[in-house]
């Protein structure tokens, strides 16, 4: 949390509600709003205002917008205009604005240095250093007494600021506010801090947001990171979360998720949510993961992945190595190649883990390199005989053949682990091949 | 969000799909409604049907309507907004009225926290458990089990324990009442002007539709993802829930009014003080067993609450707040979180402890309190539901949201007759 203390600040929620004054000292009505220009990516962190909201008139009020360029004054005891002359027409939203007041205070943020979702009593502005006279939105204001001060009557809130300084704000270039909570203008927030942060803490996030912020967060980032952020929500959640997206943002996702990951959450599903999603996807992507729904989820059949590297048994080292590094695909890990005695799907013979392919000589072919003894597993085996194996043979992955003896996929070890945890210690398990 | 009723234990998902479905479709609502009839429901239910046997049914058909315009109301403010309702109470009304609301929620919610504790000492009454033991004793283990424990399982035990619920419409049936009576009171309102009427009819009204429930409806629409596309499953969900929950409700005072009522001296109608009183109402379908089978019943339903209100309150609250929360934290971390949920529990223990407390009066006072507080909060809930910035299209139109100030207004009157007429009820000759 980087603390940013300027010179003198102003607490928005403070300065809302003072007399606007003008030029020559006439009342003219209330502050009702601070203006900010969201800027685009890559300018300013921090938003610099660009005029205010003015309530004015008795029971029919209307708010009017002042240019800074108009404002002569601004403190917390009032603001005094450059002019006595005013744009009468109603205040109208524009895109790209951001008001301080109703857009941001009460609402819930991200505090990207702190990872975690907090909630805004209280926006600080800070003059501008740059432009004379200019002020922008320095941070948001996150202490107990920020709100309490908000909570009391005013003749009490110096008391509250003595008791309960403000001393928790978190500097606006590491806030990420939601463009979802601004209704009715179009806000650039392309979430760049967001997209740097670890899928594994993007997901602790998305697990307190809604479902509006959830679908701004997922669409700032590319699928494959979606994908990942949804991989490491807990299991009670992703379908909740998948859902909730449009199909084809959803379709995306699941084209870019393990396997054997997406294939549980789809078995979680109605059947006809989960065939609307099938439907968005990749056809080839759909038809692996069709393959593998067709399997009960408690049997290794249920388990397995269809993201493994197999390769013919005739190959030379330097020939599968050299496939490996034109491949346009790969498993995130392979801890093994599995062999088989043809391509494309003859039946496995053996297995060649990457350490022995790098150490072989480069002609040495891989029927010669490989073990033979594979342990391999069935497709109807229960998930509890497989995690049985695991614990047995104390493998970090298994073959699941057919009864021909052909490859159908792999079971990895934590998949097989989640079998034997209870529920709830899941999400505490590091992931070990993601 | 997503995670918090999940973290909460109340996101029960099981591992078969039908199960699950099922908790897709009719899930949220039902959960919410049914919870009406916890033990303060059915003392509040048992006391109408043992005063003034049928004659407050119409009442019931009355306010199911309300109950499904309320219900309606959190689900549609969930899936438009996919916020809680302590959070867009927050957002929308700033500080000073979110704490308004808050502690509205922290009274009701404290109030139907001590009534569960009420229910686990009459538990253990009926079944011949000093009560000295088994409250302090339950309240630990609740506590020890949200904290430490895992609250998701038990609770699907406490839960089929509640079911003993479904006894009451057996029992209704068996205590083979006047059917044309029980519908000709069901449309022909019997209205009487005594301070007594009026609590059990604000009581009726608070337990029917508590707070709670509201909360609750909102929160689970929101972290099961439902969106507004999905708003008709919602509806769906809230009609069955509030049309099943008020039936139960009309079960219980049927078989109170066939089994108590009716053979009060002179048909006059008599005042139900204990549990073991109440529990004459399952006579028809247990005989001898009845007391065990309401012991058992409002032991896992005041149980299940016991823990689940607390919880949810706090969390609620800090959410509102912005204080940290969660029960994946530590003491240190959120130190306000333990402290609501632990001053919770252990309040909720301690008063129920106090000897001589009239229970059943104290469970239908609580219930009435939720009555004076429901209105306070429709007023917000309503406010929300009609504002076309937050809702859009899904705002209330001009009949649902006349619809739902109707309500707010009438529920409010009620309330403030109420607390006349039990605080100058005597002055004005209607106690």
């Amino acid at each position: 949390m980087s603390l940013v203390t300027p010179v003198h600040v102003l607490n928005v929620a403070q300065t809302v509600g003072a007399p606007v004054h003008g030029r020559a000292g006439e009342y003219i009505g209330r502050l009702h709003d601070v203006v900010a220009r969201v800027l685009e990516a890559g300018d300013e962190l921090f938003p610099p205002l660009t005029g205010l909201v003015i309530r004015m008139g008795g029971l029919r009020t209307h708010s009017v917008f002042v240019p800074w360029m108009s404002v002569r004054e601004f403190g917390p005891t009032g603001v005094t205009l450059a002019s006595s002359r005013l744009d009468l027409r109603p205040f109208t939203r524009r895109d790209g604005e951001l008001l301080v007041g109703g857009d941001v205070l009460d609402k819930q943020v991200v505090d990207v240095d702190g990872r975690r979702v907090v909630r805004v009593n209280d926006v600080q502005l800070a003059p501008d250093p740059r432009v004379p006279g200019g002020w922008r939105v320095a941070a948001a204001d996150i202490s107990v007494g920020s709100f309490l001060a908000r909570v009391v009557p005013r003749w009490m809130v110096p008391s509250v600021r003595n008791r309960f300084p403000a001393n928790v704000v978190i500097s606006w270039d590491q806030v990420e506010f939601f463009a979802s909570d601004v209704p009715g203008v179009k806000l650039r927030v392309d979430h760049t801090n967001l997209a740097r942060m670890h899928p594994a803490d993007l997901a602790e996030l998305i697990a307190e947001l809604g479902y509006r912020q959830t679908q701004e967060v997922l669409a700032a980032l590319d699928d494959e990171r979606a994908a990942d952020v949804v991989e490491w929500l807990p299991s009670e959640v992703q379908a909740a979360v998948l859902t909730s997206l449009d199909d084809e943002k959803a379709g995306d996702i699941l084209d870019e998720m393990e396997k054997d990951v997406a294939a549980d959450i789809l078995a979680d599903l109605p059947r006809e949510e989960a065939r609307d999603l099938l439907d968005a996807m990749e056809p080839d992507e759909a038809a692996d993961l069709s393959r593998l729904l067709a399997h009960a989820p408690n049997t290794a059949g249920g388990l397995m992945s269809t993201e493994y590297l197999s390769v013919g048994s005739t190959l030379t080292v330097a020939e599968t190595i050299k496939r490996l590094r034109e491949a346009d695909w790969l498993p995130d890990e392979m801890p093994y190649l599995y062999v088989l005695e043809s391509e494309p799907d003859g039946r496995l013979v053996g297995t060649v883990t990457l350490r022995d392919l790098v150490l072989a000589e480069p002609d040495t072919r891989l029927d010669s390199l490989m073990v033979r003894e594979v342990i391999t597993l069935t497709v109807d085996m229960s998930a509890d005989d497989v995690a049985d194996e695991f614990t047995h043979y104390d493998l970090v992955a298994m073959p699941v053949v057919d009864d021909d003896g052909r490859l159908l996929g792999i079971v990895t070890v934590d998949d097989a682990i989640d079998v034997l945890l209870p529920n709830e210690w899941r999400p505490r398990i590091p992931r070990i091949f993601h | 969000m997503w995670a918090r009723l999940a973290r909460l234990g109340q996101g029960a998902r099981g591992r078969s799909r039908s199960w699950r479905l099922y908790l897709t479709a009719l899930g949220p609502g039902l959960i919410a409604a049914t919870a009406g009839n916890d033990v303060g429901g059915i003392a509040t239910y048992a006391s109408v049907g043992a005063r003034y046997g049928y004659d407050l049914i119409w009442m019931m058909v009355v306010t199911a309507f309300a109950l499904v315009a309320v219900q309606e109301q959190c689900a549609r403010l969930g899936a438009v907004t996919g916020k809680g309702l302590s959070d867009l109470i927050r957002e929308q009304f700033g500080p000073r009225w979110s704490v308004v609301a808050m502690t509205g929620f922290l009274i009701a919610n404290g109030g139907v926290t001590v009534t569960e504790f009420v229910g686990i000492a009459a538990a253990a009454d009926l079944f011949g458990v000093p009560r000295f033991l088994a409250v302090p004793a339950m309240a630990a283990l609740v506590w020890w089990l949200i904290v430490y424990g895992d609250y998701r399982r038990v609770e699907r035990l406490f839960l089929a324990f509640a079911l003993v619920s479904l006894a009451y419409p057996i029992s209704a049936v068996l205590g083979n009442p006047d059917w044309g009576e029980v519908l000709q009171h069901a449309v022909v309102p019997t209205v009487r002007m005594d301070a007594g009427y009026i609590l059990l009819f604000v009581a009726t009204v608070g337990t029917t539709i508590s707070p709670y429930m509201q909360m609750y409806q909102q929160d689970a629409v929101v972290e099961k993802g439902v969106t507004a596309e999905d708003l008709r499953y919602a509806r769906a969900d809230v009609l069955a829930g509030c049309v099943f929950s008020i039936l139960v409700a009309i079960c219980i005072i049927v078989a109170t009014a066939a089994t108590i009522f009716a053979s009060s001296p002179g048909g006059m109608g008599v005042e139900i003080a204990t549990a073991e009183d109440a529990a004459r109402a399952l006579a028809p379908i247990a005989g001898p067993y009845a007391s065990y089978l309401f012991g058992v019943g409002i032991f896992g339903a005041s149980m299940l609450a016991a823990g689940v209100l607390p919880l949810a309150t706090a969390a609620s609250v800090c959410e509102a707040f912005g204080f940290e929360r969660g029960v994946e934290l530590t003491f240190s971390e959120a130190p306000i979180f333990y402290g609501l949920l632990t001053v919770l529990i252990a309040a909720g223990a301690m008063i129920a402890l106090v000897p001589g407390i009239p229970v059943i009066r104290l469970l239908i006072v609580v219930q009435a309190v939720n009555g004076i507080i429901l209105p306070v909060l429709l007023v917000f809930i309503t406010r929300m539901a009609g504002n076309r910035q937050l809702m859009g299209r899904h705002a209330n139109g001009a009949v649902h949201g006349a619809l739902a100030w109707v309500v707010t207004v009438v529920i409010g009157s009620l309330a403030i007759l109420m607390l006349v007429t039990s605080l100058f009820g005597p002055w004005l000759g209607i106690g």
